[in-house]
């Protein structure tokens, strides 16, 4: 039995204070958001795979001792050795260097039109979803029209009124691609509008920008961010593809898709030339993939425990 | 008083009336482990409920009371959670190491629950009927015409006109009422020998409170069933429970038979609690006695007394350590120091009055 | 109290159009008028319209027709650039404490804002204001930097009242405070609302389901059901003597924290469910559950008489 002295009885005096004191140290939404995402192994396994391939695709083609365009005859198809790295392509251009920079432009023409599909997507999804009502279906409508256009049909149709490249692929990805972010933005905008809070501030007296400004764009942040990891491997994978089927830039400029579509030619004889941009397609998206996921999981309300 | 016992510290290991005891939770300890930490969710609690007997688990959200009858039910989810120690002995049988597939048969044909939110209690995908019927083929082993009278024979206990109309309909084609009577159908179709009720009523409207608070009462009444109710709602308690648990951040503070907990309470907690409720029946009061503060955060919890910061009869000892249970009457037992034999504040008539008046 | 009216509300009515052929009369016809310095406590069930008619109440819906008149000023048709004056002296706070706060900014900023949009304070004066109205609600300075999702229920809810007196209204309309807080904290946040009354002067629609709450905190209380107000008295003379059969049934409902009364009472739970108030059948809505219903409810709609002094009453058995 506990030894206990007579005065540890003695009454005492507690403020109200320490009642009401929250021990925690206070914790803000993205630092909140931040200790989640961390705890999700697969997203920081993603994490790290981005940040080892965007290493790789600034620093490779400055380290390696090749350009991306000059080609060295008499030794095409090379596997990967000490002098080129990761082998040659049919061309006798070094891979490494080649694979870096078709990293660098499949990630900018990504990175490019997700963030292109963002701002008018957010823009019209937020008018759309504020105002709601006939403003709304009419703008929706049109967007179901867009989304209802077979895609390839217009990138084909595109891709012959303008010149194959770096402008024109990005334009194709963009032209109906910001359609699925402005549903997204406008949804969310649609619910937010009757949460208490955007009520209260109504009836605190505030105006109409300030209420979009400050409460319904901040809290539509999260699935805006959730949507553009999202939005990106699927770009990537668009890229590739158009690439591969002969709407992509131009050689000598690489991209992985047009690398993989190179390397596609020669696939049964040498198929790292295939494999190699292959796996770093799929880790791109992969990669992209988990993040999003421990993004939208982070960043989730209902999840917080 | 028993004269001449140094500490009225209350065991349960010398109680000679275990053996009609349905549920028995001894010094359960949950915990859950978050990404921003662990939270100590419950802290050792006991209770027992007798057969035939009514018990209400009382308490604040956060006090842990759903938390221990999840894990009665083995619904914790593992991980987060972790059962770090104690044991559940139901119907003589230790739970806490039971394998899953026994579990299953456990649940649902020994110990039926109802929840709070008839919504995710109820499949909105299937027919009430089937509902029904599915646990009785499940653990009765009925076939399946027999299963749908009972079925129906469950849907007019509990008082659901046109029961075997109702029985092929869906549980969006019921009303709120409704529903929790549906649930309540399910819970008690294989008969079981204990009903957890978690809040049943708490999302109900008060008219449609007293239907379904009538309706356990007489189906209590009838078929004798042992009861675990759940809630917050102090004046359900009264109606509906003979025995109290009173919980607070995580432990048991204060356990009795309704009239010892509510007319002579003998946790501060309990007093204050029942202080705060403005009752109908009596003049009103200037003021509601209301606890000042917050319940405390389980990550962190205090090394003494967990109500000790809101507490006005607070003595330095609390602060410090926390109180084992004191017998403070017949299955009176109570968790706090004004009770030990060694506070010389103590005196019973004092503790009448609630503790030292600050 | 004081004699003048702070706000009247004549033959109010909401009606929203569900779907293309229904009606949902949330409110539907409402009377009443609000002193200064006076409670008003208003209690129904689900459905009885109790939250939409605070709404309407405080502009943030547009009534379908009826009047509301505040300090003798209509403001009923008003357009919203134009009510900022009438937000300074009318406020509300919401029922859900954890929807009612924007989870993306701190207390400060929640509390701050109201302040801002009205430009009264600023600098260093703005940012005594905000500790002085968390002190006023029982919270400390520090946690203005805190983020909504740190707090308890009870807490917020506190946070919620701050930011509504953040701009010194007269008014307060509470659409069910209280409703999701746990008992003892139910308690600390009436307190709190019935001393910021008293202290400052304030009127106040206090709507809620728990009557017993209702009661102890209101001058005069309105219960509601379907729309309708069925009885309106000051609030002793409708918990010794209520006329509704509505109301007496709401009473008995409610169950007493006490042993030997509630197992002692006779218990005759009402029948039935609340009908739908989409598209509601002619005759008194209460008719369908009533235990007094006479052939008359189910043709006319009762009106609100003045039975005794100061309690009115709708219901065929007293005209």
């Amino acid at each position: 039995m506990m030894d206990i002295k007579p005065q540890q009885f003695n009454p005492v005096m507690l403020g109200s204070a320490e009642g009401e004191a929250i021990t925690r140290p206070p914790v803000g939404y993205w630092q909140d958001a931040w200790m989640r995402f961390r705890k999700n192994k697969l997203a920081m396994t993603g994490l790290i795979v981005l940040a080892v391939m965007t290493l790789f695709a600034v620093l490779g083609p400055l380290i390696s001792a090749w350009d991306y365009r000059s080609y060295e005859f008499g030794h095409a198809n090379e596997f990967p050795n000490a002098r080129h790295w990761l082998g040659t392509d049919y061309l006798g251009r070094d891979m490494f260097t080649r694979l870096g920079q078709g990293t660098r432009i499949s990630v900018y023409i990504a990175i490019m039109s997700a963030l292109i599909n963002l701002a008018i997507g957010v823009t019209y999804g937020g008018i759309s979803g504020y105002f709601g009502g006939a403003v709304d279906d009419v703008m929706m409508r049109t967007v179901d029209i867009l989304i209802g256009i077979p895609y390839l049909l217009i990138v084909i149709i595109l891709l012959t009124v303008m010149e194959p490249g770096l402008t024109s692929i990005i334009v194709a990805m963009t032209i109906t691609g910001w359609a699925g972010m402005a549903r997204l933005v406008r949804g969310q905008i649609l619910q937010l509008r009757e949460m208490e809070y955007v009520l209260a501030a109504r009836l605190v007296g505030a105006s109409p920008r300030r209420i979009i400004a400050r409460h319904l764009i901040p809290n539509t942040m999260g699935v805006i961010l959730v949507s553009l990891t999202a939005n990106i491997p699927g770009a990537i994978f668009t890229e590739a593809f158009l690439s591969f089927i002969g709407l992509g830039v131009r050689t000598p400029l690489a991209s992985l898709g047009t690398l993989a579509n190179e390397g596609y030619q020669t696939l049964l004889v040498y198929p790292h030339n295939l494999v190699i941009p292959g796996v770093f397609i799929s880790f791109l998206i992969m990669a992209f993939n988990f993040v999003g996921d421990g993004l939208r999981d982070a960043l989730d309300p209902r999840l917080r425990q | 008083m028993i004269p001449g016992s140094g500490s009225r510290r209350w065991t349960y290991m010398a109680d000679p009336k275990s053996d009609s005891r349905l549920l028995e939770i001894q010094d359960l300890q949950i915990s859950f482990h978050t990404y921003a930490g662990e939270v100590h969710a419950v802290r050792g609690v006991s209770l027992s409920v007798e057969k035939s007997g009514s018990l209400a688990i009382v308490g604040e959200s956060g006090c842990g009371k759903t938390v221990t009858m999840q894990a009665v039910m083995k619904l914790t989810p593992i991980p987060p959670g972790e059962i770090k120690s104690g044991s559940i002995v139901f119907n003589g049988r230790e739970l806490i190491h039971l394998s899953d597939r026994d579990m299953q048969s456990v649940r649902g044909k020994d110990i039926g629950m109802i929840f709070q939110d008839p919504m995710t209690g109820l499949n909105p995908t299937m027919t009430v009927g089937v509902q029904i019927a599915e646990t009785l083929v499940r653990h009765r082993r009925m076939g399946k015409a027999e299963a749908w009278e009972k079925a129906v024979e469950m849907l007019e206990l509990v008082e659901i006109p046109q029961a075997s109309l109702r029985a092929s309909q869906y549980p969006h084609q019921f009303s709120g009422g409704m529903r929790q009577r549906a649930m309540i159908a399910i819970a008690l179709a294989c008969d079981p020998h204990l009903i957890i009720a978690d809040e049943p009523t708490t999302s109900l409207d008060v008219t449609i409170q007293a239907q379904i608070l009538e309706l356990l009462q007489n189906l209590q009444n009838r078929l004798g069933m042992t009861i675990i109710l759940i809630t917050h709602n102090l004046g359900v308690v009264a109606r509906i429970a003979r025995h109290i648990s009173v919980m607070y951040a995580g432990k048991v503070v204060e356990t009795g038979t309704a009239e010892q907990v509510f007319h002579n309470s003998a946790h501060p907690y309990t007093r204050a609690l029942l202080r705060s409720v403005p009752r109908l029946d009596l003049p009103t009061r200037t003021d509601l006695e209301s606890i000042p503060g917050t319940p405390p955060d389980l990550f962190v919890p205090p090394p003494g007394c967990a109500f000790a910061a809101r507490c006005k009869s607070a003595m330095q000892v609390c602060l410090e350590h926390d109180a084992g249970p004191y017998r403070v009457g017949d299955n009176h037992r109570v968790s706090c120091w004004l009770w030990d034999d060694r506070n010389p504040h103590r005196s019973d008539l004092f503790l009448r009055n609630g503790g030292i008046d600050l | 109290m004081r004699d003048e009216i702070a706000l009247e509300v004549k033959d109010l009515k909401k009606y929203f159009r569900v779907g293309r052929h229904a009606v949902l009369t949330a409110v539907d016809g409402v009377s009443f008028e609000v002193r200064k310095e006076e409670v008003l406590g208003v209690v129904g069930e689900s459905g009885c319209g109790k939250t939409t008619l605070g709404r309407v109440a405080a502009r943030l819906y547009e009534p379908t027709s009826g009047s509301i008149i505040f300090d003798g000023i209509d403001v009923t048709n008003v357009l919203d650039e134009d009510l900022l004056w009438f937000r300074r002296k009318l406020q509300m706070v919401f029922q859900d404490p954890y929807a009612s706060l924007d989870p993306r900014m701190t207390v400060g900023e929640i509390i701050g804002e109201p302040i801002d949009i009205h430009r009264l304070a600023s600098g260093k004066e703005r940012v005594e204001r905000i500790h002085y109205l968390l002190g006023l609600v029982g919270l400390n300075p520090e946690h203005a930097n805190r983020f909504p999702h740190e707090f308890s229920g009870g807490q917020r809810q506190r946070i919620g009242i701050a930011r509504a007196l953040a701009v010194d209204p007269e008014f307060i309309i509470a659409d069910e405070p209280i409703s999701s807080l746990d008992v003892s904290i139910q308690a600390q946040v009436v307190n709190l609302l019935s001393r910021l009354q008293e202290e400052r002067g304030l009127s106040f629609i206090f709507i809620a389901h728990d009557l017993s709450m209702v009661r102890h905190i209101s001058h005069r209380v309105a219960v509601m059901y379907l729309g309708k107000v069925v009885e309106i008295a000051p609030s002793e003379g409708i918990y010794r003597t209520p006329l509704n059969p509505y109301t007496r049934a709401l009473m008995a409902a409610n169950p007493i924290p006490d042993p030997d009364i509630e197992r002692v009472r006779a218990h005759v739970p009402l029948t039935g469910e609340v009908s739908s108030p989409v598209n509601p059948p002619p005759g008194c809505r209460f008719a369908g559950r009533c235990p007094q219903v006479a052939d008359v409810c189910n043709r006319e709609d009762p009106v609100l008489k003045e039975i005794e002094s100061g309690h009115w009453v709708s219901c065929f058995l007293y005209s």
